[in-house]
């Protein structure tokens, strides 16, 4: 059992990302993008977060056209998990690779409010799964768990043509799905900050859950806040145990 | 180029011979202020640069301070501070970018990691409500800091804004990197003594050179000239994060390679005068000399002349020397593991040259050479003659403005630009990308990281600057000292060191100069006298930018800015700033004063129309700060305090806000503050003085004054927290005012409500 830390050209996010495998006892190896033996001998795939070749075009768009990623779409077939966190989650969504079909079913855009494009947004969001059975990473967590994140993208507003089978979206730390700026930080469509594939192994979520393993580390004030009204917040340790859990 | 006429005669007696045109750009770079500290270096002599646990103190691209020990490996913090004043001013975003790049670099080539980065922003103030220049520059320079930091995947760690009129025409944009280093692993930026025994090479490594920031040190070092507008642009350097993450990758297996060989290797970045500045240093370090051949430059262009080759200022560049027997596996690390040209056509590593035992500085360009100097004059030291006007300095204290509504002065001091939240410049700022972060920008005085991997060893950092220097140079800079070890001393670290970057205006006008040799009098005073131990705080970097002034020869005010260095066991024991218990106690430490000159109180009153007539700035009593900061220490140390904050600008009025507020807005408590009897309404309120406030529970309050006590320190109750949604403010003979937290937070947030885009979690504002 070994999981893949694909790392990009351009990619800042992988020391957290392995951190957060080995935290669990998770295996990996870090493989560069212009890798050329087979994927085959990993169990699983992350692709972090950072700037594949400077976001130039459109956020994860040239990484996408990558000899490597047609390796891990054949990957991706034999139900292995696959994890793309942040401009990980870009590439994954530009490579087609969520989509069932021949044609891309969606796009990540950049952050627009208040008809509006706000630019790079650093801050610690909520996050609550939506349909989570559907999906390894997410199918111990339970619908109204409340997941702090750290958010920090430029674009990261998901448009869709059909809706995604499971994910999670933005939440108020109170549970509120209503999500206005800046529950929502990006003015994603339904509030969605990830999305899954149909057959459910792949995740592409565009918050930082690598970063939110210690609640111990969460900020202050959402300590705070959690302890005064009876908040029970969880943390993103299910959604890694995917990797160990899939090992054939 | 920047050279006088006078200059060049220099040159010419000292070589003998007519300068080559690579040698003019060299000696250019070199002998500009930027580089040769002519007018400062006498001064900077008298600061405080020994002290203990130094690793690596001035001299060298960074200084490195001893930090801790961890698994049996000794870990130093390395830290970098530098000025991107006039590149910012001409072209904001590449100008504050590059200013991020540079900084960075400095402590990439110690071998260290950058674990994060702190600003330092001023900008002007608008005259009228309408669009303006120096809010495009305010906004474009924000962009140009997140436009760089956020790809290389570096977390802002803290920062500061601050608006001055004197900034209208000249910005200031200061940044400092934060490495870690493992006492082995650190490289230093000259040739090794092996190279007596063995052949080395010298290898560029990074970007293609193209002819972007050619002339850009000496540029620095004039004031900027609307006739050179053409020229100035051109001397600004463009930034390539994108290209500066991958070589960092590289790098980072670079220097596993030569651990894992066993060799000694020099390592210095291409900073100001690019290729010929940093071969030059790297050989005149280690005692040697180099010949180039810069056809073995990688360039953009093939038609670059050579002067261009040598000394332009291409970002993402480094320099190494290694062993020649290495050079090509090192190479390869770069042009294959990385492939390096195959993300930026010629980008990669290319050996450009050799190092020679003669003390001879030596570039050939197809066969020929086009300079030969002797080591020794590239290291001629230039002194500039600067002389002092003296300013005449009020230092006795004021008399209270009469018949000022506190209340309405209270509400429009926290929406003055310099005092409401910054969250809408750092909330574009990536804070959090690798995950050391402990505490985030917004929570406390300090941020605190925990860098090493396993340990719980906490470094803080902050950064600080005042607008005191007008009337008082001196204070300016103690006071950015003081106010910078207590951020620290308030999260629960002990200061171990401070750099600084000193802008002022043109150092040949005396009375600047002045400001300027006061600045780091004070700057070295309080670093002397304001360390917890028997000791200084040594200072172990810095910078000085001069020429920065308006189109009409007004200087900015005297800005010294003071980044500081905080060590403490364990980071996850740091004090924030919210106030979170009903019912604890509200502690004030320290003396107030009646020093109200251009404090935020003298702005508040003028923007209200008051005529003021405050002519002392808030002093540093160092004796007093010392001892109040060794019991605020100890005080945190034991635990006996919750949320903790330093007094600064604003006074305790804006302190008690900042405690409520802390960093969403999401307030627990209210507050009733009572003035002490001896004390009168406006000095509790707004003076500007040192000291801290903190929360403590009912049951910490007796030992805690103790603390305080036994140290000689000035504490005493001034406020309860409850479960109200006010904070009233009371007197021996009453309610002072009172105002609804929901107000105060509205003014504080002024500036985010108004920034669309700007995340405010408390839907009541």
């Amino acid at each position: 059992m070994t999981v893949a830390v694909i790392r990009f050209p351009g990619s800042n996010c992988e020391k957290e990302a392995i951190q957060a495998l080995n935290k669990l006892s998770i295996p990996s190896e870090l493989v560069d993008w212009n890798f050329n033996k087979s994927l085959d001998r990993f169990s699983g795939f992350l692709l972090p977060g950072g700037f594949s070749y400077q976001d130039r075009i459109r956020a994860g768009v040239i990484a996408a056209k990558l000899p490597l990623i047609q390796q891990l779409k054949k990957e991706s077939t034999k139900q292995k998990p696959i994890l793309g966190i942040c401009n990980g989650a870009q590439i994954l969504i530009e490579s087609g690779l969520l989509s069932d079909g021949d044609h891309l079913e969606h796009i990540i855009d950049f952050n627009y409010v208040e008809q509006r494009s706000i630019g790079f947004l650093c801050d610690w969001s909520f996050l609550t799964p939506f349909n989570s059975t559907h999906n390894v990473f997410l199918k111990t967590l339970s619908e109204n768990d409340i997941l702090p994140i750290q958010v920090c993208h430029g674009e990261g507003r998901f448009i869709f043509s059909s809706s995604p089978a499971s994910g999670l979206k933005y939440v108020s730390i109170d549970g509120d799905i209503s999500g206005q700026f800046p529950t929502t930080p990006n003015g994603s469509t339904d509030n969605i900050a990830a999305i899954s594939n149909k057959k459910g192994n792949a995740l592409a979520i565009m918050p930082h859950p690598e970063r939110s393993l210690m609640p111990s580390r969460y900020p202050f004030s959402i300590k705070a806040y959690a302890k005064k009204h009876n908040i029970n917040l969880v943390d993103f340790t299910a959604l890694f145990k995917a990797f160990k859990e899939s090992s054939v | 180029m920047a050279l006088s006429e006078s200059d060049k005669q220099n040159i010419q007696q000292l070589l003998g011979r007519e300068a080559t045109a690579v040698e003019l750009s060299i000696f250019d770079t070199m002998w500009s202020e930027h580089c040769s500290y002519k007018s400062s270096k006498p001064i900077l002599k008298t600061l405080p640069t020994q002290g203990p646990n130094i690793m690596l103190g001035v001299g060298e691209d960074s200084g490195i301070i001893e930090f801790a020990t961890h698994n049996g490996k000794k870990y130093g913090i390395a830290v970098s501070h530098e000025s991107h004043n006039h590149p910012s001013q001409v072209l904001p975003v590449e100008g504050a970018a590059t200013g991020v790049g540079g900084v960075v670099r400095d402590v990439y080539c110690m071998g260290a990691d950058v674990i994060g980065v702190l600003d330092s922003l001023h900008f002007g103030i608008p005259e009228d409500d309408g669009y303006h220049l120096v809010n495009h520059i305010a906004e474009q320079v924000v962009k140009g800091v997140s436009d760089y930091g956020n790809p290389l995947g570096v977390p802002n760690v803290g920062g500061e804004t601050i608006y001055h009129e004197s900034y209208n025409e000249n910005c200031l944009v200061n940044v400092a990197a934060i490495g870690l280093v493992r006492e082995d692993k650190i490289i230093r930026s000259k040739v090794p003594e092996a190279a007596k025994h063995t052949p080395y090479v010298m290898i560029l490594l990074g970007k293609t050179t193209d002819a972007t920031g050619y002339g850009g040190a000496s540029f620095s070092s004039t004031i900027l000239d609307a006739d050179d507008e053409q020229q100035n642009l051109g001397a600004v350097q463009v930034h390539d994060p994108f290209m500066k993450r991958v070589l960092v990758v590289a790098i980072d297996d670079m220097l596993t390679y030569v651990e894992n060989a066993g060799i000694e290797i020099g390592f210095k970045d291409l900073g100001a005068g690019g290729i010929s500045c940093a071969t030059s240093e790297l050989a005149v370090a280690g005692g040697f000399g180099c010949e180039l051949n810069l056809n073995n430059v990688p360039v953009l262009d093939a038609s670059l002349d050579p002067e261009i080759i040598a000394c332009s200022e291409t970002q993402e560049r480094f320099c190494v020397v290694v062993p020649e027997d290495h050079a090509q596996a090192i190479c390869d690390i770069f042009n294959v593991k990385h492939d390096m040209s195959a993300l930026y056509p010629g980008a990669g590593a290319a050996v450009i040259g050799t190092v020679i035992p003669e003390p001879q500085y030596r570039i050939k360009v197809n066969g020929e050479l086009i300079c030969d100097l002797p080591v020794s004059a590239i290291t001629t030291e230039v002194l500039a003659d600067r002389s002092m006007g003296e300013k005449i300095i009020h230092r006795s204290e004021d008399t209270p403005p009469e018949g000022i509504n506190h209340q309405e002065v209270a509400l429009h001091m926290l929406s003055q630009l310099n005092n409401t939240q910054k969250k809408y410049v750092y909330c574009h700022y990536d804070q959090f990308v690798k995950n050391n972060g402990v505490v985030i920008p917004g929570e406390a005085d300090a941020c605190v990281l925990a860098p090493i991997d396993g340990a719980s060893d906490g470094v803080a950092v902050t950064i600080d600057s005042n607008t005191y220097g007008t009337k008082d140079p001196y204070v300016s800079g103690a006071y950015a000292v003081a106010e910078s070890i207590r951020n620290v001393i308030a999260v629960g670290a002990d200061p171990i060191a401070l750099t600084d970057c000193l802008n002022y205006g043109n150092p040949e006008k005396p009375d600047v100069f002045y400001d300027f040799s006061e600045g780091v009098r004070g700057i070295g005073d309080a670093a002397r006298k304001l360390s917890t131990h028997n000791d200084v705080v040594p200072i172990i970097s810095g910078n000085v930018s001069f020429y920065n002034e308006s189109a009409t020869g007004q200087a900015v005010v005297p800005s010294p800015v003071i980044c500081c260095i905080g060590r403490m066991p364990n980071a996850d024991a740091a004090h924030r700033m919210q106030l979170s218990h009903v019912g604890a106690h509200l502690i004030l430490v320290g003396n107030r004063y009646h020093e109200y000159a251009e404090t935020q109180l003298q702005s508040t009153l003028v923007a209200m129309g008051h005529s003021v007539d405050f002519s002392t700035v808030p002093q540093v009593r160092f004796e007093e700060e010392k001892a109040m900061n060794q019991a605020m220490l100890a005080v945190n140390n034991q635990q006996l305090t919750q949320a903790v904050h330093d007094i600064s600008q604003g006074g305790v009025w804006q302190a008690a806000i900042e405690m409520l507020a802390g960093d969403r807005n999401w307030p627990f408590v209210g507050l009733q503050l009572a003035c002490p009897e001896t004390m009168h309404d406006t000095v509790f309120l707004f003076s500007e003085n040192g000291g801290f406030l903190c929360e403590v529970l009912p049951q910490d309050l007796d030992a805690c004054l103790q603390v305080f006590h036994d140290h000689g320190v000035m504490a005493q109750t001034i406020g309860i927290t409850n479960d109200t949604q006010t904070v009233t403010i009371d007197n021996q003979h009453g309610p002072i005012f009172q105002v609804d937290v929901v107000d105060a937070l509205q003014a504080f947030n002024a500036k985010n409500l108004a920034t669309p885009g700007t995340p405010i979690y408390n839907e009541k504002l």
